[in-house]
C-alpha cells in the first residue's frame, strides 16, 4: 500500500497458502515422474531430460488453467476469494516452473550445437507456413516473456507506480500469454502425442476456463441491469436527489451490499454500530468489490486483498493514504436514501443512524 | 472493477474463447497420419540386407 514496500508482505495465511503451492508442485513433480518411469520402461524408456521436460509443461500449464479460474470462481462462490487473495503468488510459481521447462527443452535441443541456443531456437525452425511443422517453440517462449513481465511488476510497488488502470491493462496480457500456451501445446506435443485423452484434457482446460469467465461476467452484466428501483425525492438544499435504495434490514451488521443507480457504478452501503455508510463499490487497489467485503475493526475491508478505508471518510487508517468516493447517506424510518453524486475521494460523511427501536 | 471493466472482461472472453476452441481444433486437425503398418514395412530393410533407396523419413525430436 502507500505506506512503503517490502519485499513480500508475508502473513501467516500467504506461508500456509506457499507452503501449499511448493509442496502441490513438488508431489506433482514427483507423482509425474514416478508414473512416467513406470509407463515408458524399457524399451520405449525416454530420458529424463524429456520426462522432466514434460512434467514441468504439464504443470506450468495446470497451474496457468487454475490461475485462470480463480477470478471468475471467487465472483460466483466466496468460498474462493483466500485464493484469490494469494492469486500473486501462485503466478509467480508459475513463471518459475515455466521457466525450468524453458530452460530444459531449449538445453536439450539447442544447447548441442555450435550456435547461440538462443540463435538455434529462433533459426532451427522457420516452417511458419505448416500448422503441423510449425516452431511452436516460439509461441511458449512469447508466452513465457509475457509470464516474466507479469511475474517481475506483480508487486504492489509497480502497482502504484504504473497506477492501477496501467498495471490491470499489462495483466490482462496473461490472457494472451494462455492463448498461445494452448497453440503451443496443440502444434508442438499433441502433433506427436495421438491419445485423445490428451487433447480431451487441454479441450477441458480451454472450455473451462472461457466458461467461467463468461458466466461470471454475464452474472455481473445482469446486476448491472438490474437497477435499484428507485423513488426519488428533493432534498433540503438545491440540487440534492435521494434515492430510495431499500430497507435497513437488506444489510447485515458489519457487513455490506450493493446498489445499482441508472447507470452509474455501484454504490457500496455498509452497516456498523447501528449507522449506515455509503462510499464507491471500487477498490483504489485492483477494483474490488467492496461492498462484498466486511467491516474488520471498524474499517471496510475489500475481500480481495483487504486493503481498508473508514466507512466515514472512505479513507484508509494511518499510515496508508488510499482515499474513495463516499455518498450522502440518511435512514428514513425503515428506508435508506442516496444521494447519487459521488462526493471527492476522502469526504467525511456523517453515517445515518438506525433509530433505536428499529436497530 | 468498473462498469466498463467488466463489459470490456466479458465481450474479451466471448471474443477469445471461442477463438482458443477454434485454433485448437484446427491444430488438431493438422495433424499428419499415423502412419500405417503397410506404410512401415515398406520403408524396411529387405530381407537380402540391402539398403532402400530412399531412407526413411528422420523424425525430429519434438518434447
Amino acid at each position: 500500500m502507500s505506506a512503503g514496500y517490502v519485499t513480500v508482505q508475508w502473513n501467516r495465511h500467504k506461508r500456509i497458502y506457499d507452503a501449499c503451492v511448493v509442496g502441490g508442485i513438488a508431489v506433482y513433480l514427483g507423482v509425474f515422474f514416478a508414473v512416467g518411469k513406470t509407463l515408458y520402461a524399457a524399451p520405449n524408456a525416454i530420458s529424463d531430460e524429456i520426462l522432466a521436460m514434460r512434467a514441468l509443461g504439464t504443470c506450468a500449464f495446470l497451474l496457468l488453467n487454475i490461475i485462470l479460474c480463480i477470478g471468475p470462481a471467487a465472483r460466483l462462490d466466496r468460498r474462493c476469494l483466500p485464493l484469490l487473495y494469494n492469486r500473486r503468488h501462485l503466478g509467480v510459481a508459475t513463471f518459475l516452473v515455466a521457466l525450468a521447462h524453458a530452460v530444459i527443452a531449449i538445453g536439450f535441443y539447442h544447447g548441442f550445437g555450435n550456435v547461440s541456443p538462443f540463435i538455434s531456437l529462433l533459426t532451427s525452425n522457420t516452417n511458419y507456413g505448416s500448422l503441423s511443422a510449425f516452431p511452436f517453440q516460439i509461441l511458449g517462449v512469447l508466452a513465457l516473456l509475457i509470464l516474466f513481465l507479469m511475474a517481475a511488476t506483480s508487486h504492489d510497488f509497480w502497482l502504484k507506480n504504473l497506477g492501477a488502470p496501467a498495471w490491470k491493462r499489462l495483466h490482462m496480457l496473461v490472457y494472451v500469454a494462455y492463448g498461445l500456451l494452448v497453440m503451443h501445446v496443440a502444434l508442438g506435443f499433441l502433433q506427436t502425442q495421438r491419445s485423445p485423452w490428451l487433447a480431451a484434457l487441454v479441450g477441458a482446460g480451454v472450455v473451462t476456463v472461457s466458461s467461467l469467465h463468461l458466466i461470471a461476467g454475464l452474472r455481473e452484466y445482469r446486476k448491472d441491469g438490474r437497477r435499484t428501483h428507485c423513488s426519488q425525492s428533493s432534498g433540503t438544499h438545491a440540487g440534492e436527489t435521494w434515492v430510495d435504495v431499500g430497507s435497513v434490514d437488506d444489510i447485515a451488521e458489519q457487513r455490506g451490499s450493493t446498489v445499482t443507480i441508472g447507470e452509474s457504478e455501484r454504490i457500496a452501503l455498509f452497516r456498523t454500530n447501528g449507522c449506515i455508510s455509503a462510499t464507491t463499490n471500487v477498490c483504489a487497489h485492483q477494483g474490488g468489490p467492496l461492498g462484498e467485503g466486511k467491516i474488520i475493526d471498524g474499517c471496510i475491508t475489500c475481500p480481495w486483498h483487504g486493503w481498508q478505508y473508514r466507512p466515514a471518510d472512505g479513507q484508509s487508517p494511518p499510515p496508508f493514504t488510499e482515499r474513495i468516493a463516499t455518498y450522502r447517506v440518511r435512514v428514513v424510518g425503515r428506508r435508506v436514501e442516496i444521494d447519487p453524486a459521488p462526493l471527492p475521494p476522502g469526504t467525511a460523511v456523517e453515517p445515518a443512524r438506525i433509530a433505536e427501536d428499529l436497530k | 472493477m468498473t462498469r466498463s471493466q467488466r463489459r470490456w472482461h466479458t465481450w474479451l472472453w466471448l471474443a477469445l474463447g471461442p477463438l482458443i476452441v477454434i485454433g485448437l481444433l484446427t491444430a488438431l486437425s493438422a495433424r499428419p497420419p499415423i502412419a500405417t503398418q503397410s506404410q512401415v514395412s515398406s520403408i524396411a530393410p529387405p530381407a537380402n540386407g540391402v539398403e532402400p533407396a530412399v531412407k526413411p523419413p528422420i523424425v525430429e525430436r519434438r518434447p
